[in-house]
């Protein structure tokens, strides 16, 4: 399964630990809302690409 | 050759185009017609009939992305994600409630609900414990509730909350 994990606010400690624990059995992609010049359509490729979202 | 009885074909209007070729997958027994590189129409036979529906623009290549809005601090990426999904012909439901619902008082967020493809709505409960005056809210944003959210949690293929 692909996973898309949003980060709304940053990197944080519970999200981290999540994500890794999902990146050992499926495949994990993670966008960090918080970073400078964000593609809004890639991410909306990804969005639909993804079988799993997961917002922060 | 002999011919099932045709169970369901629906028209045009649906704005699907006339497929340009068809391709069958043997695995399945399925037909798919093709309009470009793009499947326009499914034919099925379940023994006693032959079904052929057009698919509705949402079994197209696009996405019903649904967006549940419970703060206020994420403005840049709604209109971002919103505008970048319209423009890409998808369907986008935005759902705001809790302090998201102050966003209603910003142009540039309810201006969204003129897009295409876009439809908005929020919990009026969350808008006016918020001490929001939802009679200033626009026509083409929906003042309902939590209904409004189940409604968009069964119709969308993803969500998002920001």
């Amino acid at each position: 399964m692909r996973i898309l994990h949003i980060l709304n606010d940053g990197p944080r400690e519970d999200a981290r630990q999540i994500i890794a624990a999902h990146a050992t059995q499926h495949e994990v992609e993670v966008v960090d809302m918080s970073a400078d010049n964000i593609s809004y359509a890639e991410l909306v490729d990804k969005i639909e690409d993804h079988d799993q979202v997961i917002c922060w | 050759m002999t011919f099932a009885p045709v169970r369901r074909l629906s028209p045009h209007s649906q704005g699907v185009q006339p497929p340009l070729s068809c391709a069958s997958f043997p695995d399945t027994g399925a037909i798919c017609g093709l309009g470009g590189e793009r499947p326009v129409f499914h034919v099925a036979y379940d023994g006693n009939f032959l079904e052929l529906r057009w698919l509705l623009k949402s079994e197209e290549n696009t996405v019903k992305l649904g967006i549940l809005v419970n703060t206020d601090r994420h403005l840049e990426h709604i209109v971002g994600i919103t505008q970048a999904a319209s423009e890409k012909g998808h369907e986008v439901i935005i759902f705001s409630m809790d302090e998201g619902t102050h966003l209603v008082e910003n142009q540039r967020f309810t201006d969204l609900s003129e897009l295409d493809g876009v439809s908005m709505s929020l919990c009026r409960h969350s808008a006016e414990e918020h001490t929001i005056d939802v009679e200033e809210i626009p026509e083409g944003i929906t003042r309902g509730s939590q209904f409004n959210n189940a409604m968009m949690s069964h119709e969308a293929d993803r969500i998002i909350v920001l």
